[in-house]
């Protein structure tokens, strides 16, 4: 496990998937993988492509990751909901949401590469799995209840 | 057919030299778009065979959507409109006298994008330029805390740094380019300097700007941890202070991260202080096409650019109360209407999740997250293609929008007017 920051953003494939459309493999691709530094991803003996779990006090989720030039302790994912499963509600009077600089444990896991992680799946009528924290009931207990 | 000088409404650049090929029933082509705008025109531009209004997810007329969604906002006590940012500034009209008319908030992408941003000129005042300016005058230019190669593809080539101007008549070779960020991103390739800052320090580099530009001694152990060096802080200042005509862009680098309004506040001191020296300017790079637009449109209607609460009769503003997230957080506002945005999947989940419990109606030109959640979901036509309209660019400069396809769905503004009216039937009764 590694504690890193992680901060969030645009990417040219997730924009050009907000037109193309949100269902369609590039876009769920696009903001359903983290990039990391090498020697985190060493640290934690992933290779590009491996499922980590991504752990806030406000959510978790599971995706790919893959390395990336990107300083050490940082980690960044495009903006999306798989992302925002780990933004929390508090805007601190100002009426925006800390999403970037966000504390993260990032976990290896071993579902293998085509996983049945919470950044992949179908949508359905209902509030779609992939947005909802209720689906994974155990975001880390160590920063569940940390203040920011 | 070939229509020329169009405007993309994709995002806050708006550029409106792209000229669009149009074939039968679709837009083939859209030369001289970026990756952004080629994507949005021609998956915009094609065919759609959404009803043109949905119930509980069952086809419906639009008459009968319209009235559904009138009645449920005339049922509920404390209603949130809310997007906003990619419709046209006369449906952005309909939707502030809606709110007034319900007594509920109304609020826009821009809380979670660059409200504070907007709280920062509030404060500080706004020490702005046109775009056309900096492509003409800027020898200096500085992203901070942006990725405009990846968020703006065309903001470096038609604004800011390659392109050759009036009084910067070699382009790129008559600007200095610097970028701060706390990663190297791929916009970094386009910069004279970069300079990598740590998370979390921005507020503290830009106060240590301010004190530089006005002369004050610095010392290198105060500097700690921000990640650069007080030599590389005094050449950035050196470099300010001695340009002819400088611009700061702002990104979410400084807007998202923890310090939000202070970061930008101190940024547009920072460029009060450069007034000392130099002209100076600062613009923050508007995500989508028209979110500067309903920044204006809520200003000249209430004096509040987002964030803005009905609920006494009056207009007041009040970031972190009557914004999107927070009214949805907290599970305060009970009913819906979003137009021309996607918050169940852009919204931070609470957020995002609150918005399933309630009665939703969403007015968007595809299927979205939203649109599956909602009670009642009406296609519209999309603002700059299948409708005119007016946008404002990141610099707020209005433009205006071509249809160049006809639609068999109504616009924003159409929906919303229709609405309007209807509630305030309903509201008479």
């Amino acid at each position: 496990m590694a504690r890193l920051k992680l901060i969030t953003g645009r990417s040219t494939k997730q924009g050009t998937g907000i037109s193309i459309g949100k269902e369609c493999a590039g876009y769920r691709e696009a903001i359903s993988f983290v990039e990391l530094n090498q020697s985190d991803m060493a640290r934690l003996g992933l290779s590009n492509g491996d499922q980590v779990r991504l752990s806030t006090q406000f959510g978790a989720a599971e995706v790919k990751c893959c390395s990336a030039e990107i300083p050490v302790g940082l980690a960044f994912m495009a903006f999306g909901p798989v992302c925002n499963r780990l933004i929390g509600g508090e805007t601190y009077a100002s009426g925006m949401p800390d999403s970037k600089h966000v504390d993260v444990e990032v976990h290896s896991i071993d579902h293998g590469p085509s996983g049945s992680g919470s950044g992949s799946g179908s949508q359905s009528k209902s509030f779609p799995q992939i947005l909802d924290p209720d689906s994974d009931p155990d975001p880390d207990p160590d920063l569940r209840n940390d203040e920011k | 057919m070939q229509f020329d000088h169009v405007v993309c409404a994709f995002c806050g650049c708006d550029c409106d030299d792209i000229s669009v090929v149009v074939e039968g029933d679709r837009i083939i082509q859209a030369k001289n778009a970026c990756v952004l705008g080629k994507a949005w025109f021609l998956n915009h531009g094609k065919p759609s065979d959404l009803p043109v209004a949905r119930i509980e997810g069952r086809p419906a007329g639009l008459q009968e959507g319209i009235e559904e969604a009138a009645r449920c906002l005339c049922s509920v006590r404390y209603p949130l409109i809310y997007g906003l940012s990619s419709t046209s500034c006369e449906a952005q009209r309909q939707s502030v006298a809606l709110a007034e008319l319900l007594g509920g908030c109304i609020d826009c992408c821009t809380s979670v994008c660059h409200g504070p941003s907007g709280m920062a000129l509030q404060a500080v005042g706004e020490p702005t330029c046109t775009l056309g300016e900096i492509k003409n005058r800027a020898d200096l230019v500085i992203y901070w805390g942006s990725n405009p190669g990846e968020s703006h593809p065309r903001h470096m080539a038609r604004y800011a740094v390659t392109a050759k101007g009036m009084f910067i008549r070699r382009g790129r070779k008559d600007r200095t380019v610097v970028l701060v960020d706390v990663r190297r991103t791929s916009s970094a390739a386009a910069a004279d300097i970069f300079l990598q800052i740590q998370p979390g320090k921005d507020f503290e580099a830009l106060w240590a700007l301010q004190a530089l530009a006005n002369g004050e001694k610095l010392d290198e152990a105060g500097l700690a941890g921000i990640g650069l060096t007080l030599d590389q802080l005094t050449a950035l200042a050196e470099r300010m202070m001695h340009c002819k005509f400088g611009v700061l862009f702002l990104g979410q680098g400084l807007t998202q991260t923890r310090g939000k309004h202070f970061n930008t506040s101190a940024a547009f001191l920072l460029v009060r202080a450069l007034y000392q020296h130099t002209k100076f300017a600062l613009i923050p790079m508007r995500g989508h096409g028209n979110v500067a637009g309903i920044d204006n449109v809520l200003g000249w209607q209430t004096g509040y650019p987002f964030g803005v609460n009905f609920s006494l009769g009056y207009p007041r503003f009040s970031p972190g109360e009557y914004t999107a997230v927070d009214v949805l957080s907290r599970g305060e506002a009970d009913a819906a209407l979003i137009v021309a945005s996607d918050p169940v999947s852009s919204l931070p989940a609470r957020a995002a999740r609150r918005l399933s419990e309630i009665p939703t109606i969403a007015l968007d030109t595809h299927e979205s997250e939203t649109t599956r959640i909602a009670q009642v979901a009406i296609t519209t036509a999309t603002a700059g293609i299948h409708a005119e309209g007016t946008v404002y660019r990141m610099d707020n400069i209005p433009l205006r929008l071509r249809k160049v396809l006809p639609s068999s769905y109504p616009s924003d503004e159409e929906v919303l007017s229709r609405l309007l009216a209807r509630v305030k039937e309903l509201k008479a009764c």
